[in-house]
Formats: structure tokens, sequence, C-alpha cells
């Protein structure tokens, strides 16, 4: 197992917005993490990467237990973090983007399946070639999903968490970034997806998770997943 | 050259020495704000400490380039430790007890510094080479406060070099405007806002070296430069040095000119110049809204 995630359970305050989160990611895998807004599927990726800290539970992450390490350790184990909304550092230029996902440190594992330099990158997403100097915050919202991805991956994860790549963007796009996260799995990047797209998640997911108001509510493969409507309008359908 | 000429040059090069110091001091708070979120009401402390200091060098081993070159060290150090066993072991109940936190080192460094040093001025006396004047041109210059402008400019090149050449440089930048994400991509971010403290804290304790010969050493030094530096972070805009350059170089002549011209009103010039700013550019003068 890649990664286990066991009984989760984090705080905002007074209000418990994971209980008992179990989710497990196998290797090679895209796994889906779905379930209406509010109900814990970003929380449980912060909670992963160290951004939250969760009050019990455990992470391990290839046999290790990285459960309430900082998040700069977390992913030097070898995880890639896309966030919400990209969070691409606006005042730096593409390729210093790119530079800030590469993982100095003694204790950055070096990657032995998944390295990825500059040429492989522009190889995928070759608009930024030709824009390496353009401040981050002149790209259009989906460059800047690729832009956060590809500096994710200079990270050299072997797992990537992924939340909402595909929110705000034209449909154009949105295809764009499905068939990017399908080649980064086929080059052998696990990947645990939050996605609101059923449709882009359905279509690249091997298992799926649903999650009800803070707990986990379903898990299976999406042919399980489609052979129970009753669940997929009591988790999805608004 | 005819007095009137003479005279205005003579108030710009003072303009532009305080406006450099007011820089110095000044960047290294937008920084830390920037970096870290925090408004580090110690900092002016740490600048008129680094001014003990030297006087401090300076009276043991009676070498004005030693001093120069220790006491900003000294501070730096010692800003260092706060952060990494006061501010950080703060950090996780946020910036309310952040602020309380500097206020409190602000207050030992003032009441230390009165135990250490006593309440009086102390004055400073700067090496032969860098007293009187020198002529260029027909206009006499006053050497000292030319020195300034040189030593200012010196640490702005270092921390442009710094800030725009270096790994660590990127990785400050990318920190002022995202820190949590860069912790994510997996940068030891707190080992980051401690350097930062650090170097933010050395550039105070230079400018108080600076700043020493000219108005001498004492404890409300803090309390001057700590407001003018306030008002220069305001009004650039918080988080950027390039705008603290410019607007410190702005208050800086507009004090020294604001003296010659409306001395009535000099107290205020830049306040009033930070209330307009604010009211036509709530953001800062440069900034931006996120």
């Amino acid at each position: 197992m890649l990664l286990e995630v066991n009984n989760l359970n984090t705080y905002y305050g007074e209000s418990h917005v994971l209980q008992d989160m179990s989710v497990a990611v196998e290797d090679g895998e895209i796994v889906a993490l779905l379930g209406r807004n509010g109900m814990g599927k970003t929380t449980t990726l912060k909670s992963i990467v160290g951004l939250v800290k969760p009050k019990s539970g455990t992470v391990i992450y290839q046999g290790k237990d990285v459960t309430g390490f900082p998040p700069y350790k977390v992913v030097r184990e070898g995880i890639g973090y896309v966030p919400e909304d990209r969070r691409i550092f606006p005042n730096l230029s593409v390729l210093e983007n790119l530079k800030m996902g590469v993982k100095h440190g003694e204790a950055a594992k070096t990657a032995t399946r998944n390295i990825w330099d500059f040429e492989r990158i522009f190889r995928h997403f070759p608009f930024m070639k030709a824009r390496t100097h353009q401040k981050g915050a002149l790209l259009s919202g989906g460059e800047q999903q690729m832009l956060a991805i590809g500096r994710t991956l200079m990270g050299n994860p072997d797992l990537l968490l992924v939340d909402e790549p595909t929110e705000g963007l034209a449909p154009v796009t949105v295809k764009e970034v499905r068939d990017i996260l399908e080649e980064i799995n086929k080059a052998g990047v696990s990947i645990l997806l939050v996605e609101h797209n059923l449709k882009v998640a359905m279509s690249l997911a091997n298992r799926v998770y649903l999650m009800g108001k803070a707990h986990l509510g379903f898990s299976g493969t999406i042919e399980e997943l489609e052979a129970q409507p009753d669940i997929r309008s009591k988790y999805l359908e608004v | 050259m005819d007095p009137t000429t003479a005279m205005y040059v003579a108030q710009g090069i003072h303009g532009l020495a305080y406006g450099m110091v007011l820089f110095l001091v000044a960047s290294g708070l937008t920084l830390i704000f920037g970096m870290m979120g925090i408004l580090n009401l110690a900092h002016a402390s740490f600048f008129m400490l680094a001014a003990y200091f030297c006087y401090q060098a300076l009276t043991i081993t009676g070498n004005f380039w030693l001093a120069l070159l220790l006491a900003p060290v000294a501070a730096a150090l010692l800003g260092i430790l706060v952060e990494r066993f006061l501010l950080r072991k703060v950090h996780a109940f946020g910036h309310i007890g952040e602020l309380i936190l500097t206020i409190g080192v602000s207050l030992v460094i003032l009441e230390g510094v009165k135990v250490f040093w006593g309440t009086e001025s102390l004055p400073l006396r700067v090496p032969p080479i860098l007293q009187g004047l020198v002529s260029i041109g027909g206009l006499d210059y006053p050497i000292y406060r030319l020195f300034v402008i040189g030593l200012a400019l010196v640490v702005l090149g270092i921390m442009a070099l710094l800030l725009y050449k270096t790994r660590l440089g990127m990785v400050v930048r990318a920190a002022v405007s995202d820190a949590n994400m860069v912790n994510a991509l997996g940068v030891n971010v707190p080992l980051v806002f401690m350097f930062v403290f650090g170097v933010g804290t050395w550039m105070a304790g230079v400018a108080g070296v600076a700043i020493a010969p000219i108005l001498t050493v004492f404890p409300g030094l803090a309390d001057q430069m700590g407001m003018d530096a306030f008002i220069v972070v305001v009004t650039g805009g918080l988080g950027s040095i390039a705008r603290a350059f410019l607007v410190s170089i702005i208050f800086g002549l507009l004090s020294s000119y604001g003296v010659q011209f409306v001395s009535t009103l000099a107290p205020v010039l830049m306040f009033i110049f930070m209330a307009i700013v604010l009211v036509i550019k709530p953001m800062g003068l440069f900034g931006e809204r996120e």
C-alpha cells in the first residue's frame, strides 16, 4: 500500500470536520475522493500533507508514519500536493515557479522512477517553454493549473494529491487537465484526486471514495459505484 | 556656488541619508511582515540596541569599523534567538500573540538598555576620515552622510543580489506571497523564517550604527525610527523592498526639505503624505488588492 490513512479526526476549532476518515491508495492507482461541498475532501488532503494537524488517526506513507509531520517533511517523503485554487506564486516567473517545486535538503528523497526535469515538463506543457519569464500572475486559469501540476512534478513525487484541478476552467481546458493527469499516472505517479466534475473523476479513477458530512460514506471501484445509483444520488447529487 | 544652492544640496544630502537609514529599517520590517505576517513591534528596538552595541564596541576596542561590523551581527543573533525561542512558540496561537510578544520584547530591550547604559544621550565619535566636509565641484558635502548613503546602497545591493540571484532569495519571494504553499513544496519554512528575521534585524542593526553618530545614542531612538519605518511600510504597501526603498527616499527628502520650507508642518508632513496616499490608494502607493 502506497498511502494508508486511518481514522483521521480533524477539527477546525470546535467543529469536527473529519470523523474517522480513512483512505488508501495503491501503487499506480488513481483514486477519486468525491462528495458535495463542505464534506471535508480538501481537509482530508490537507490533513495528509500536514497543513492541518489531525487530532487522532494515522497517515502511513510507504510504510512510514508521517502523521503530524510539518508539510515540508511529509512531501519530502515523496508526496506532491497540488492545492485548490492552484496557488501559483504570482510574483515569480513560470521558470521560478517550476524551480520552487524542486526539493532540496538532505531529507528529500531521490526518486528512482519518476525523474522530472525542465525538458520533460516542457514536453508535457509546451506553453511553458515559450513563456518561462512571464510572471505567474499573468497566466490564464488553465495555464496556472498546468503550472501548479508541473511545479509539483519537479519534486519527483510518487503520489500526487490533486485538489479540484478542473474547477472554474473552460470545457476544453478541463479535458486538457484530465488528459495530463492520465498521462502522469501512466508515467508511474499514483494520484489521489479530489474532483467536482463527476465525469472527469469517473473517467480517470480506479476506485472512488464518497464523503458524507465529515466521514466516509462509500468506497469501491467505479463499477461498484455505477451499479448502485442510490449511493450516487445520496452522496453526489444535489 | 551661491549659499542658497549650497543649502539645498546640503538639505538634499541630509534627506537622502535619513531616507537611506529609514529604508534599512523599513525593508527589514516589510520583509518580516510580508513573509511571516508578523508586524514586528520590536524591530526598531533592535535598531536601537545595535546603536548601543556599537557604542559599547567602540568604547572597548576604539575601532569604529570593527564596531560597525560587530554591532549589527550581535543584534541579528539576538533577533534570531527571539524568533527561534519566543516567536515560534506563540506562532500557533495567531497574530495577536505574536504582536503582544513583540511589544514585550521591545519593552524588555528598552528597560534593559536603561539599566545597562542609563538614560542620557551617549555621543559616538566616528574616525577622522569620516569627519568634516568634502568639496566636490565647488560644493561641500558632509562626509559622514555620504558614507551613510554609500553604506545603505551597499546593503541594498547585497539584498538585491540575495533576493533575485539566489535560490534562497527566490524562496523568500515566494514565501512572501504564500508561505504555506512553499512549505508544502518541501521547503523548511520555519528555518527560512528564522533566516529572514535574522537578516531583517541585521539591516535594522546596520541602520542603528549608521544613525548613532548623527543622532547620538539614547533610549528614545527606537520610538522615532519605529514610527517612521511603520509609516513607510504602510504607505508603500506591505511586503515589498523596492517600494520601501522609494517611499523611504521620498520621506527622507520630504522631512529635510520640509524643515526648510514649512518648518511648522515638518513633523506631520509624513503623516499627511501617508493619509493622502491611503485615501487615494488604500492598499498603499503601489499596493495591489489580492
